[in-house]
């Protein structure tokens, strides 16, 4: 028998894990949601295709090979299957199934010890044999609008134009917000605003309470600069996280809603939907995406909609390709070892996080030439933005010439010099602490492991006999210092 | 708890903030304390080379003291040149 032949999960991990996924946002609200949650998403088609993407390879591959089994999964088989030793431990199996189990796609059942089975969750099954065939009848990937033939459909460019307007609108409006900067910028829409200022990205800082905001006040905070850097993907997926939180907070059911971002990410660039036949349930949700550039509408409230590409890159999975639109575009940077920048663009967006920490000298209609120096650097940390973060963007939107010389891609003096400067930013590290001074060796190593099995050391020094404890703590160790006292006291 | 130092099981208890850095900027936070009078001395207890234990209403104070030093020690390039 062939065995498939690819790598171990855990070989390869360590190399996607250096750079955060781009839907880490939507990992961590799933990790936190219930079985019911999923039974409810599990409904729609075109979510468990998009979670089934979502899935490291090797899982992906198991459950799509057991897709059509009537048995549960058995340990033995997933063992062969990534050719596992056969003596390997369950916990080595359960590793390579975890974000399936995660994702509430198999059940564990345990056997005995050292062999499992894995039973799949009905509703995903039946909805990724329906995706797979076409079958089903959630109309869960859109259900086209049924338009004269005749009419006029804006083109895939046209989308995308759209699309990228409207959200780097509301970015340019954050950027401005912070830098005092007056290039004109159209104010979003007061829900946008709204929930800038719930995710803590924005913030009025006239307004003491944090109840009462002036939105049309707001400034940008540390979090705000933060999401500023992050790339386009990440960008979306956090907004879509901080609406569907927003949903939440407000008790409304946010199933719905989530299984609709799915549905967006399954849709095609180009094609008009009809919006009440494909989401019935989720029509104002779907109008408040609109106001993000998610979708395009024709008329205000027509019933026809354009998914543009912000909404239709959503599921890809694959993080490469979704960048490929505008993979060009974003890659302007030239970075010299003598701090100095070139960036070959024009857009308004990109200056104006550039010159958040670089020193803008120069700018020609296609060309910006700045300077990356200690006072602007150090004046962005101070906004909260770290050195990594800017490392990952300088590269992330590196000029294809970079890569024609040696790796690595920033040269080590610049990716080292911003990290002294974040480090001289924090050359003290304070944390409030009671300081216990020892005479007998015996009680101070008591203490000491009393305190570590109780996660409140701070720091011991053996040599001194001192320990430093988290000042809650106090009451605990001291009532434990005491006992042991009386106890050596005594002879014991 | 027994305060009494000849009781060899006795344990001296300090609260403060502990403040952890590398060592030169422990010597400038040492030259700091030595320059201050009496109330206004933040520091509790020295307790090695890179710890320090400091009183908290002075945290804020002593943070913003030791950038204004470190900045003096920056060489900061001539715009012009």
């Amino acid at each position: 028998m062939v065995q498939p032949s690819f790598s171990h999960p855990r070989n390869d991990s360590s190399s996607s894990s250096t750079s955060p996924s781009p839907t880490a946002a939507l990992d961590t609200f799933l990790d936190n949601q219930h079985q019911s949650y999923f039974e409810e998403l599990y409904k729609s088609e075109a979510v468990c295709l998009c979670i089934l993407r979502s899935l490291p390879p090797v899982c992906r591959h198991i459950i799509l090979h057991h897709l059509w089994s009537h048995q549960p999964l058995r340990t033995t088989e997933v063992k062969s299957f990534v050719q596992m030793d056969v003596k390997a431990s369950l916990e080595e199996v359960d590793e390579v199934m975890k974000p399936a189990l995660k994702r509430k796609i198999l059940h564990p059942m345990i056997l005995k010890k050292g062999k499992n089975i894995w039973s799949s969750n009905d509703a995903f099954k039946r909805g990724l044999r329906n995706a797979l065939t076409g079958l089903g009848t959630s109309n869960s990937f859109g259900v086209p609008y049924d338009r004269d033939d005749d009419a006029e459909i804006p083109s895939q460019e046209e989308l995308v134009a759209y699309g990228e307007e409207a959200f780097e609108g509301i970015l340019k409006y954050m950027v401005s917000s912070g830098l005092g900067i007056g290039f004109s910028v159209a104010r979003p829409q007061p829900e946008v605003l709204e929930l800038l200022h719930i995710s803590g990205l924005m913030t009025d800082p006239t307004d003491e309470t944090g109840q009462r905001p002036n939105i049309n006040r707001m400034t940008i905070t540390s979090k705000g600069f933060q999401f500023l850097l992050e790339d386009r993907q990440t960008q979306l997926w956090e907004i879509l996280m901080y609406y569907l939180n927003a949903k939440e907070a407000n008790s409304e059911r946010s199933a719905e809603v989530l299984s609709m971002f799915f549905s967006l990410g399954c849709m095609q660039l180009g094609q008009d939907y009809s919006a009440s036949k494909s989401f019935p349930h989720a029509l104002s949700a779907l109008n408040d995406l609109a106001q993000y550039g998610f979708i395009y509408r024709p008329s205000p409230d027509a019933d026809q909609f354009f998914p543009t590409h912000l909404a239709t890159a959503l599921c890809s999975g694959d993080a490469a390709t979704t960048k490929g639109q505008d993979v060009d575009e974003k890659r302007f940077l030239i970075l010299e070892t003598n701090y100095k920048i070139y960036a070959y663009t024009s857009n308004e967006l990109e200056i104006a996080i550039l010159n958040l920490f670089v020193d803008i000298r120069i700018r020609y209609p296609n060309l910006v030439v700045g300077k990356l120096d200690r006072k602007n650097v150090k004046s962005a940390m101070e906004k909260g933005i770290s050195a990594n973060q800017i490392i990952s963007y300088l590269s992330s939107h590196a000029h294809p010439q970079m890569y024609n010389s040696p790796p690595p891609l920033l040269h080590p003096t610049i990716v080292d010099q911003l990290h002294l400067w974040d480090r001289e930013r924090n050359r003290l590290k304070t944390e409030d602490t009671v300081m216990l001074e020892f005479f007998s060796k015996e009680l101070f190593e008591d203490t000491v492991n009393e305190a570590t099995t109780n996660a409140a050391l701070q720091l011991s020094i053996p040599t001194q006999k001192f320990m430093f404890i988290e000042p809650q703590t106090k009451a605990a160790i001291t009532d434990f210092v005491k006992e042991r006292q009386n106890q050596l006291r005594s002879g014991f | 708890m027994s305060s009494a130092y000849g009781d060899a099981y006795a344990v001296k208890m300090t609260s403060g903030v502990l403040v952890t850095c590398d060592s030169a900027a422990k010597q400038i936070l040492l030259h700091l304390d030595s320059s201050r009078e009496g109330l206004y001395k933040f520091m509790i207890r020295d307790v090695d080379e890179t710890h320090l234990i400091i009183k908290r209403e002075y945290v804020d104070e002593i943070k913003e003291l030791l950038q204004d030093e470190l900045e003096k020690n920056t060489y900061i390039q001539d715009p012009n040149l």
